[in-house]
C-alpha cells in the first residue's frame, strides 16, 4: 500500500514539474539554512561540555554597584581560591588561573615566542577533564617551574610528544621541566592554551592581595545546587575579604556569581573575560530566521497544493468510490509531501555542501556536514524531513480528503471561501516575513554605515598604533625624532593603550575640588599620554593648553579632562581647578591640576557612550608603550615600510604590528556586520522562495481563469484592465502585509539598535520602502503571468470548452 | 437484495427545496439486471448514489441484504461498499496517473488483498475483458472502448455481488457501446447483480426489468420477455 502510495507521489511529482520545482527547491534551501543553523547552534551549545563534570564546575564572576559606578568582571584575585574551598564545604576543589603566562620559550638554539601560555593551580586538573599522554595529573604543575605542554606545542619544539616529555626548557629565562604533555584543547572550549606552567613559588594568595583582580578562579562543587549557597554568602565574603581596608573596596552592593561552566561560552559578557565567547542573542536571532525561510518554503507547499486542489478532485472522487476511506486519502496526501520533503532534502545535503565553506568564513568555524557522524547525520536528516514532510501535509492532506464523494466525483469544489482566506493570510504572512527582513536588513545596513563613517573626534583614518617592545620604550624619544625624518611621517604620539579596542583601563577617581575628597567617586577612563598625542589625532582642545614637552612638572602635576567630565560634574571653571585624582603607594593623596579640557572623542566603539576621561601623562617608562603615527595620504605601503624599518633598528626580535584606528573600530562592529551578511543572505531566500510561491500560485489561478479572461476580453477588456484584475488582490495583499510588518520591524530593529549608544533614528520611510520593494518583487512575479494570461487569444482560450 | 421503501432525498438551497426523490419504492433481487430510465432531473442519479451508499436517504428505508444501512455513517457504508458494489461511470473516472493494471488492482489494495493475489486477480480480469496486451498504458493511450472496459475490469476485480452503471455507453459509439452491453450480460449471467441507469432504450433492452421514473417516483415498470 505504501509502495502504492509513493509510486503515485512520484508519478504526480514528476507530471507537474513546475510545481515540483519551486516546492523542492523552497524546502531544499530552507532546509539547508535550517540544518547549517543547527550545526552551527550545536557547535556552540556543545562548549565546555565534553569535561567530565562539567555540570558541577562553576567560574567565580563579581558584580558591584554604588553611586556612580558599577563592575562586572570575569576576574578574580588570588586569594579567593583558597579562601573559597576553606571556607565552603561544599567546594571540591578549586583552581587558579592566570592569563599572563605567555613568554619566550628557548629549546637549544631555538627560540620561539608563544602568548598563549596560562599559569595554574594544579588543582585544575581535578576540574577540567584534559587527557593526560604523558605524566600525570597528580603531579604535573604541583612545583614550581614546572609546565604542561600541549602536544602541538611539544610537537613543535621536540618533534614529538615523546621526545617533549621530562625535558628541561628555558620560559623567559627561567629553567621550566616539561611534567606532562596533554592532548590539544578541544577548540569547543572557552579558553584554550598551548601550555600550563605552575604558579611561581612567590605567587601569593596572602591577604594583601584581596583588591589585586587579574587571575580566573574555577570551582568543582559537590553538586550542581550548591553554588546557591555560596551565591547567597556573598555579603559576608565581601564584608570579610573585601571591604575598605582588606582590599579597599568602598561601600556597594557586591555579589559574588558562580557561573555554570556550560554557561560561559554563549551567556557570559563581562569585562575581562578570559577568550573570546559566543553570543546568545546571534544564536536566537540566527534560529529564528532559519525557521522562517523553513515556514515560507511549507506556506509555498500547502498553499500550492490546496490550490491545485481543482484538478485532484476528481481523483478523489474515484478513489473514494471505489473503496478509500479518508485515512487511507491522506495517507496518499502524506506521502507526497514526504516524498517532496525527502527529496528537497537530499538537495538540501549538496546545496549545505557547497554553501559550507563560506558559511565557515561568515561564521568562523569549521563545521562540516557529517558533524555528528554520516550514520547520526542521516537519521536525523531522515526524521527531519519525516517531520517536515508531515508539517507541509497536515493541512492539505485534511483538506484534500474533506471533500465529499459525489461532489468531487462532479468536480465541484463547494464553497472555497474559507479557504481562500486560509490562503491568503498565509500569503500575507510571508510578506509580512519579508518585510520585515528586508526593513531589519537595511536598518542594519544604515546603522553600520552610520558607526563607519561617524566623526569619532579624531582622524581616524590615518593614524595607526603599533605596540613597542619593553626595551624600547625607554629610548622612545629617539623613535619618534627617526620616524619624523620621512616627510611621509606628519606626526608621533605616544599613549599607554590603543583606543578603538574597547579596553582601556578605568578608574575610581576622587575628583573632589581643591584637592579634598567629596566622599563621592566617579569611575573615569584613565589614558595616559604624551604631549604629541592630541595633535597627532587631530583631537581638538575646548579650553585651556595641551601638555608640554618643556614643561616637566606636566607629568606629575597636569590632567586633561573631556568635556563629558566637566559637564557631569558641572563644572564652570575647569581649568586651573586642582582635584584629588588618587592616593600615592606611599599613602598620600594625590592632587593635579586641570590644564585643558578637549572635545569629546571616542576611545570605545559606538556601542559605548563616551564616557569622562582623564588624561595624565605617563610618569613611568613602560607606560610609552603604544606609538600612534599619522602618515600622509596616499603612499601608504612606503610609509608602513619605512616605520618597520626604522622599528627594526630599535628591536630586531619583534615585528611592528600596525593597526589602523579605523580598523580598531571597525572590528568592534565585526558581530553586527556578520548578523547584517547573514540576515542579508536570508532575506534574499526569503524573498526568492516567496516569490516563487506567488508565482505558482497566481500561475495556477490564471490557468484557471484562462475561460472568464477570454470572456472578458471578447467583451472588449483591456490587457491592462485584465492584468489589474489578475494582480489587484495580490497587491492589497502586500499592503496588509506591509501594515502588519512595520511594528513587528520596528519593535525588533529597536532592540537590536539597544546595542549602540550612538544609533540613527529609524524612519518611517524604511518600512514604506521595504513594502514597496516587496511590492514590486511581487508585482513582477504576478505581472509576467498576468500579462501572458491576458494576451492569451480568446478564441484559443475559449475554444477547450 | 435490494428494498427500499418510502425513500425521500431533498437538495436544499437557501430559498429552495426540491424533491429529488418521493417516497420512492423499489425491490431488486439478487441475479438480476435493472434498467433504470427517465427524463434528465427524474432522480435516476440520485437513487443511484443512495443504492451505491455515497449519499444517503433523508427518509425512508433501504435494506442491503437483510441489513438496514439508510442511517449508517460515512465510514461503515465505505467498509460495505468498498465489499459489495463495483461503479461504472458514463466517463470511466479512470485514474490518469496510474496504468491500466494499477487502475484495476487500486479497489484490492483498498480491501487489503495480498500483493501476490493482486497480480493474479488483476490479471485474471484483464484477460477476461481482453485489455491484457495493454495493461502498461495509461489511460489516455486508449480509445473510449477500452477505457471503458479497464472501468469495468476494476468494476469487477473485487468480486461485488452487484454492479452499478451510470450510462455506461453514454460516451461510447454503438460497436464499442454494444461490446460493453455484452459484457454486462456475461457479468450478469454469471451471477452479479447489476443495475444500470440510462438514456438508451435499446441498452435498456439487454435487461431484465426498466423502472422508469418521473419528479422521484416510478410511474412504470416493464418485464422485459
Amino acid at each position: 500500500m505504501l509502495k502504492n502510495y509513493f509510486k503515485i507521489a512520484w508519478r504526480n511529482l514528476q507530471k507537474h514539474k513546475a510545481f515540483s520545482f519551486i516546492n523542492v527547491f523552497g524546502l531544499a534551501v530552507g532546509i539547508a539554512a535550517f540544518w547549517l543553523i543547527t550545526l552551527y547552534i550545536t557547535d556552540e551549545w556543545s562548549f565546555d561540555r565534553y569535561n567530565t563534570n562539567a555540570d558541577k564546575v562553576f567560574r567565580v564572576v563579581q558584580h558591584g554597584r554604588w553611586t556612580g559606578g558599577k563592575f562586572d568582571i570575569a576576574v578574580t584575585s588570588p586569594p579567593f581560591a583558597p579562601a573559597m574551598k576553606a571556607e565552603f564545604p561544599q567546594v571540591v576543589d578549586a583552581a587558579r588561573v592566570d592569563a599572563e603566562g605567555g613568554g619566550q620559550i628557548t629549546v637549544g638554539d631555538k627560540k620561539i615566542s608563544e602568548g598563549n601560555m596560562l599559569f595554574a593551580d594544579n588543582s585544575i586538573f581535578n576540574i577540567f577533564s584534559y587527557q593526560f599522554l604523558y605524566g600525570d595529573a597528580q603531579n604535573a604543575l604541583a612545583k614550581p617551574q614546572s609546565i604542561v605542554l600541549t602536544k602541538a606545542l611539544a610537537e613543535s619544539l621536540f618533534g614529538s610528544a615523546e621526545a617533549a616529555f621530562n625535558k628541561t626548557i628555558a620560559v623567559d629565562n627561567t629553567p621550566t621541566t616539561v611534567t606532562a604533555i596533554i592532548d590539544n584543547v578541544p577548540v569547543n572550549s572557552h579558553f584554550t592554551f598551548k601550555a600550563l606552567r605552575a604558579l611561581p613559588a612567590d605567587y601569593t594568595g596572602g591577604e594583601a592581595n584581596w583588591g589585586n583582580f587579574s587571575i580566573y578562579t574555577y570551582l568543582r562543587l559537590k553538586e550542581h545546587d550548591d553554588y546557591k549557597r555560596i551565591e547567597a554568602a556573598s555579603a559576608t565574603f565581601f564584608s570579610n575579604h573585601l571591604k575598605a581596608g582588606k582590599a579597599g573596596l568602598g561601600a556597594m552592593t557586591f555579589k559574588l556569581e558562580l557561573q555554570p561552566l556550560t554557561d560561559i561560552h554563549l551567556k557570559s559578557n563581562l569585562s575581562y573575560e578570559l577568550g573570546s565567547n559566543g553570543n546568545i542573542t546571534y544564536i536566537y536571532v540566527f534560529s529564528i530566521t532559519a525557521l522562517l525561510i523553513l515556514i515560507i518554503a511549507v506556506i509555498n507547499y500547502v498553499n500550492l497544493t490546496t490550490a491545485r486542489s481543482s484538478i485532484r478532485i476528481k481523483e478523489i472522487g474515484v478513489r473514494k468510490v471505489i473503496g478509500s476511506d479518508r485515512s487511507q486519502l491522506m495517507m496518499m496526501f502524506f506521502a507526497e509531501s514526504v516524498l517532496l520533503t525527502f527529496i528537497a532534502t537530499i538537495a538540501a545535503g549538496v546545496i549545505i555542501q557547497f554553501a559550507l565553506p563560506y558559511f565557515n568564513q561568515l561564521s568562523g568555524k569549521s563545521l562540516t556536514l557529517l558533524q555528528f557522524g554520516s550514520v547520526k547525520t542521516v537519521l536525523i536528516f531522515a526524521g527531519f524531513s519525516l517531520f517536515t514532510g508531515l508539517l507541509s501535509g497536515i493541512y492539505p492532506a485534511f483538506f484534500l480528503s474533506k471533500f465529499k464523494t459525489i461532489a468531487a466525483m462532479k468536480g465541484q469544489l463547494g464553497n472555497q471561501f474559507s479557504t481562500i482566506l486560509f490562503r491568503k493570510s498565509l500569503v500575507v504572512f510571508q510578506f509580512v516575513i519579508t518585510i520585515v527582513m528586508i526593513a531589519g536588513s537595511s536598518v542594519i545596513y544604515q546603522q553600520l554605515h552610520f558607526v563607519m563613517n561617524k566623526d569619532l573626534g579624531f582622524n581616524k583614518a590615518q593614524t595607526l598604533t603599533f605596540h613597542i617592545s619593553k626595551p624600547v620604550r625607554g629610548r622612545v624619544d629617539a623613535l619618534k625624532q627617526q620616524l619624523l625624518q620621512n616627510p611621509n611621517i606628519e606626526a608621533v604620539g605616544i599613549a599607554g593603550n590603543p583606543i578603538g579596542n574597547n579596553n582601556i583601563g578605568g578608574g575610581d577617581f576622587n575628583l573632589g575640588p581643591d584637592g579634598r575628597s567629596t566622599g563621592e567617586s566617579k569611575v573615569v577612563q584613565d589614558l595616559m599620554i604624551d604631549a604629541d598625542f592630541i595633535p597627532t589625532l587631530q583631537i581638538k582642545m575646548a579650553d585651556g593648553r595641551n601638555f608640554s614637552k618643556e614643561n616637566l612638572s606636566d607629568v606629575k602635576d597636569a590632567i586633561i579632562v573631556n568635556q563629558t567630565l566637566v559637564n557631569e560634574l558641572g563644572w564652570k571653571k575647569p581649568v586651573g581647578r586642582l582635584v584629588r585624582t588618587g592616593v600615592g603607594k606611599d599613602g598620600k593623596v594625590i592632587s593635579q591640576t586641570i590644564v585643558g579640557v578637549v572635545k569629546d572623542f571616542n576611545t570605545y566603539s559606538l556601542q559605548h557612550k563616551i564616557s569622562p576621561i582623564v588624561l595624565s601623562m605617563p610618569a613611568e617608562t613602560n607606560d610609552k608603550d603604544n606609538v600612534y603615527v599619522r602618515i600622509a595620504k596616499g603612499n601608504t605601503p612606503a610609509s608602513l615600510a619605512y616605520i618597520s624599518k626604522v622599528y627594526e633598528g630599535f628591536d630586531n626580535e619583534n615585528k611592528a604590528e600596525f593597526h589602523f584606528l579605523d580598523q580598531n573600530f571597525a572590528a568592534q562592529y565585526q558581530t553586527e556586520q556578520r548578523q547584517g551578511t547573514i540576515l542579508l543572505i536570508f532575506t534574499i531566500l526569503a524573498i526568492i522562495i516567496a516569490c516563487l510561491g506567488l508565482f505558482g500560485l497566481v500561475t495556477f489561478t490564471a490557468e484557471q481563469r484562462v475561460k472568464e479572461i477570454g470572456i472578458r476580453k471578447v467583451l472588449g477588456a483591456s490587457v491592462a484592465s485584465i492584468v489589474s484584475l489578475l494582480s489587484t488582490d495580490l497587491m492589497k495583499l502586500v499592503v496588509i502585509a506591509t501594515i502588519i510588518a512595520c511594528p513587528i520591524a520596528w519593535y525588533a530593529m529597536n532592540v537590536w539598535l539597544q546595542d549602540f549608544q550612538y544609533k540613527i533614528n529609524i524612519s518611517f520611510w524604511v518600512f514604506l520602502l521595504a513594502g514597496a520593494g516587496a511590492a514590486l518583487i511581487a508585482l513582477v512575479t504576478v505581472g509576467v503571468q498576468s500579462v501572458k494570461a491576458a494576451l492569451t487569444n480568446p478564441v484559443k482560450s475559449l475554444k477547450s470548452e | 437484495m435490494i428494498k427500499i421503501t418510502n425513500l425521500e432525498k431533498f437538495y436544499r438551497t437557501e430559498e429552495v427545496e426540491t424533491i429529488a426523490l418521493n417516497k420512492l419504492t423499489m425491490e431488486v433481487n439478487t441475479g438480476e439486471f435493472v434498467a433504470i430510465m427517465g427524463p434528465s432531473g427524474c432522480g435516476k442519479s440520485t437513487l443511484l448514489n443512495i443504492l451505491g451508499m455515497l449519499d444517503d436517504p433523508d427518509e425512508g428505508s433501504y435494506m442491503f441484504n437483510g441489513i438496514e444501512i439508510a442511517h449508517f455513517n460515512e465510514r461503515k457504508r465505505a467498509d460495505l461498499r468498498k465489499h459489495n458494489i463495483g461503479f461504472v461511470f458514463q466517463s470511466f473516472n479512470l485514474i490518469d496517473e496510474l496504468t491500466v493494471f494499477e487502475n484495476v488492482e487500486l479497489p484490492l489494495i483498498y480491501t487489503g488483498v495480498s500483493s501476490a493475489d493482486r497480480v493474479k486477480r488483476v490479471e485474471e480480469v484483464l484477460d477476461k475483458m481482453q485489455i491484457m496486451h495493454r495493461r502498461n498504458h495509461y489511460p489516455q493511450q486508449l480509445s473510449g472502448g477500452q477505457q471503458q472496459r479497464v472501468a469495468i475490469a476494476r468494476a469487477v476485480v473485487n468480486k461485488p455481488k452487484l454492479i452499478l452503471a451510470d450510462e455506461p455507453t453514454g460516451n461510447l459509439d454503438s460497436s464499442n457501446g454494444n461490446d460493453v452491453m455484452e459484457l454486462l450480460t456475461d457479468l450478469n449471467e454469471q451471477g452479479t447483480t447489476i443495475i444500470m441507469v440510462t438514456h438508451s432504450e435499446h441498452d435498456a433492452r439487454y435487461s431484465h426489468r426498466i423502472i422508469r421514473l418521473l419528479d422521484g417516483q416510478t410511474v412504470m415498470e416493464n418485464i422485459m420477455v
